[in-house]
């Protein structure tokens, strides 16, 4: 019977498909632009409809946060270097640049590029943004990602002045830029979206109103606003005064501002939108991608567990060791997440570039942690420690920010604890900003966090352990690893960078201050129709060398 | 007349002020702050982000500051949407919400009422059981289930609606049906047990003596007075709807003012909770105003006084 009643609902339902399908001729979303015969080149013109996140905070290259603001302010704009069809750091605005031998000097040479409305693009543009973005009135939150720059972090802390800050404008067309310390990846900085130029005398005439519109919101990228409408769309257009212009196919995109995952899968699997990054819903995703729709690029990002190591028992390190040794990675990355994560072995991910090109720093460097548990050893350090088959351990918490994602691996780790080491640990969730309130204060002893570097470098990973960083939040303090990031910092002597960079990590993995789990992956959703999109290790998409059949 | 009036909107500011004291302290004492972001921040830069707002400033203070700005009708820039004033965010979303609204109250009325009336006149008959087994699931299912379930089968599966969006009226017909679920199976709810009553009151059996047809007995005498509690929960439900439901226009990419209500509260963005807040509140005490006027205009015995 329910089977008879199964089958009739599933005809009436393809009926009315038959019949929705019949009818559809005008329900097509318009396509602007799509009826225009002048298309040139074949593959030329068209729109893709994109989903990426909520409303952006801001449009502002100093104010940006986000990784999807930061997307839409890299086809705006374009900063003195830019990424190519292959992710490669190539130049943009700068033709050529020189670099003093102590790897401290930098001087560009900027093209000949025009603004969106026609004005050449200065030296200047960049000084004045850079210095904007560091300037304490600015209270721009990435302002420390230009603290690369000579009394950078001075003057964002009130310390020096603009003049003293290591970026200059010798004339329209030279810009000199002086380091606080030799940076090898200084110039794959120079397209992150902090380091983008604008324009003084836009920004000093519509002041904080300047991104709300078109006709103010200038810049000198690929693409140029045509539309936003808050909580609904940001409709970008092709920049037809972009200097490298020929080499843009599409006419628009349409990011949709919406972060409901449910919605962005509806919308996908209907035909509204061609690409959604990240708003996948979880259940669907092992589905998705055996059907190759959905589709998974490595990214440098790590998640972790951190200890609080001034709290009893995991100041000592036995205790973290024992933790971290006793968790199945493999099985949280292949039967939990399954999306395709890898299992961590370290505090740097994959894909992080080594000390030789095209080799990465994980393949370079050891592996201190094992994919699946070493319950043996684990028991060893955990009885070492006091606690023999876990008698006497207390009941610990590990906070987590509510989702559901993080609660079944929480549960997970929960689970292979009780079973590997016989210890309890009870997993409360809470609200995100409380989570980070909480470790602010260090008012936790284990907590979920995860990091997405700045840049692809082990740096990024490595710097925020030292005492003084504020991202320490683990009370974890070793001065021979502060020294060694200090020497990685300053010295220019790559060999030696390299060495430090890689006693630290064993330093890191060895008192295990916090723990890695895995690591990251980036999850687009993407129509046949759409070729050439990048998604970057940082995170970011790139749309610019992108074609959509119609 | 004019001594109640002075004396009920004496009432509402009062109501008002208690409802901006709490909700100052209230959003500042959930830990976290605007500066909470994805990566912690260096204290220089938390530092900044302090002075920028004032938020470094003793809490008192701020509070002060706030209130005098509200008194000035002027709630002040958004701490997270840069370069936006809180009073022009409620000025622009607040008409979509209103909008979607107001289709979806038009529908729980012109659906809600009838489905009532006709429960209680066909009362223990199949009409009757038909129409409240609707209601029930009406008011058991929530709005989001339903906006997803429709939003699969009639957007994506018949493609007869699109997914997402508010451009056009077909936009908002699956919205406007997933906030009118509820809101409709509890007017049909109301009308039926109301009507139920009144039927068998006293002077309608008066009525129905003197030989007044059905019809007239119906929709004269006997649903006047059965939508007296319709209007008291009307009153409510569009301070409610017009507002905007965060879930709703979240599924369906709606630019109403509910999704920045809700996301304020996550974001610490401490202005625009007040300034939603506050306005939200005053348009319930101007509701519920109306709604004890319109009684006034029904209902002959009831005056307007304390």
């Amino acid at each position: 019977m329910v089977k008879k009643i199964m089958a009739f609902l599933l005809a009436a339902v393809m009926l009315a498909s038959v019949l929705a399908g019949c009818g559809q001729g005008g329900n097509k979303p318009a396509e602007p632009g799509t009826g225009a015969p002048s298309s040139t080149a074949a593959g030329a013109g068209g729109t893709v409809n994109a989903i990426m996140g909520e409303e952006p905070q801001t449009l502002d290259p100093a104010m940006n946060q986000s990784v999807d603001g930061g997307t839409y302010i890299l086809h705006v704009f374009e900063g003195l270097t830019k990424v190519d069809k292959d992710g490669k750091t190539v130049p943009g605005i700068a033709e050529k640049w020189d670099v003093s031998a102590d790897g401290l000097k930098y001087t560009f040479h900027l093209r000949n590029a025009k603004w969106s409305d026609g004005k050449p693009v200065t030296a200047g543009d960049f000084e004045y943004a850079w210095k904007r973005a560091l300037d304490p009135k600015t209270a721009s939150l990435y302002a420390f990602q230009l603290y690369y720059l000579k009394n950078g972090e001075a003057y964002n802390s009130d310390k020096a002045k603009a003049e003293d800050v290591g970026v200059k404008a010798v004339d329209d067309k030279t810009l000199e830029v002086t380091l606080q310390n030799p940076t090898p990846y200084f110039l794959d900085l120079m397209h992150f979206p902090t380091y983008m130029p604008v324009r003084k005398d836009i920004i000093e005439q519509y002041k904080d109103q300047w991104t709300q519109k078109p006709e103010t919101y200038i810049g000198n990228g690929a693409f140029k606003m045509k539309d936003w409408k808050h909580k609904e769309e940001l409709v970008l257009e092709k920049n037809e005064n972009y200097w490298d212009k020929d080499k843009i196919q599409l006419k628009e995109i349409h990011w949709k501002l919406t972060s409901d995952d449910s919605a962005a899968l509806n919308a996908f699997e209907s035909g509204e939108i061609d690409f959604v990054n990240q708003f996948i819903p979880q259940a669907e995703q092992p589905n998705l991608i055996k059907e190759g729709k959905e589709k998974i690029y490595p990214m440098v990002g790590t998640y972790y567990l951190y200890f609080n190591t001034a709290r009893k028992p995991l100041n000592d390190v036995r205790v973290r060791k024992a933790l971290a040794l006793a968790i199945d990675r493999q099985y949280i990355c292949e039967k939990v997440t399954q999306r395709g994560e890898k299992p961590a072995v370290g505090v740097v991910p994959y894909n992080v570039p080594g000390s030789e090109a095209g080799k990465d720093f994980r393949s370079e460097t050891g592996t201190y942690l094992p994919t699946t548990p070493n319950v043996e050893e684990a028991k060893k350090l955990l009885a070492e420690a006091g606690y023999p088959d876990g008698k006497g351990f207390p009941e610990l918490e590990i906070y987590y920010n509510t989702m559901s994602s993080h609660k079944a691996i929480m549960e997970a780790i929960q689970e292979q604890w009780k079973t590997n080491l016989g210890i309890t640990v009870k997993p409360p969730n809470m609200e995100w900003k409380v989570l980070q309130g909480m470790l602010d204060q260090k008012n936790f002893t284990i907590a979920r966090m995860g990091w997405i570097g700045d840049y692809n470098d082990p740096m990024t990973f490595l710097d925020m352990w030292t005492t003084t960083s504020g991202q320490n939040k683990t009370n974890w303090s070793n001065k021979n690893y502060d020294q060694l990031i200090e020497t990685a910092k300053k010295t220019a002597d790559p060999k030696a960078r390299w060495k430090a960079l890689d006693d630290a990590e064993k330093i890191f993995m060895d008192e295990v201050p916090a723990c890695p789990i895995y690591y990251y992956v980036n999850q687009n959703l993407e129509s046949p129709k759409l070729k050439g999109q990048i998604t970057d290790m940082l995170g970011f998409i790139y749309m610019h060398y992108a074609t959509i059949e119609k | 007349m004019a001594q109640y009036l002075v004396k009920r909107f004496a009432y509402s500011v009062l109501t008002l002020f208690i409802i901006i004291t709490i909700t100052f302290f209230l959003s500042h004492a959930i830990p976290g702050g605007v500066y909470t972001t994805e990566k912690p921040l260096p204290q220089s830069i938390v530092n900044n982000i302090k002075a920028k707002y004032g938020l470094d400033k003793p809490l008192f203070q701020q509070y002060l500051i706030q209130l005098n700005n509200i008194v000035h009708l002027d709630f002040g820039m958004s701490m997270v949407n840069e370069g936006r004033r809180v009073n022009d965010i409620i000025a622009q979303h607040f008409p979509k919400s209103a909008l979607l609204g107001s289709f979806s109250i038009l529908l729980c009325l012109i659906l809600g009422i009838p489905l009532g009336i006709l429960s209680a006149l066909k009362r223990d008959r199949w009409q009757d059981n038909v129409s409240m087994i609707i209601a029930t699931i009406g008011v058991t299912v929530p709005s989001f289930v339903v906006a997803t379930l429709t939003q699969y089968f009639i957007s994506v599966r018949l493609k007869w609606l699109p997914v997402m969006g508010f451009t056009s009226f077909k936009h908002m017909v699956l919205p406007a049906v997933a906030l009118s679920f509820f809101p409709l199976a509890f007017i049909a709810r109301l009308v039926r047990s109301n009507m139920v009553e009144v039927l068998e009151q006293d002077y309608i059996r008066t009525a129905r003596a003197k030989g007044l047809s059905r019809g007239v007995v119906v929709f004269k005498h006997a649903l006047k007075n059965s939508i007296m509690p319709v209007i008291t929960y009307l009153g409510m439900l569009i301070a409610t709807i017009l507002t905007g439901s965060f879930v709703i226009e979240k599924i369906f990419n709606i630019p109403g003012l509910g999704r920045f209500y809700v996301e304020s509260i996550s974001n610490r963005d401490y202005t625009t909770i007040m300034g939603i807040t506050v306005f939200y509140a005053a348009f319930l005490i101007l509701m519920n105003f109306v709604v004890d006027v319109v009684y006034v205009l029904i209902d002959p015995r009831i005056k307007l006084k304390q």
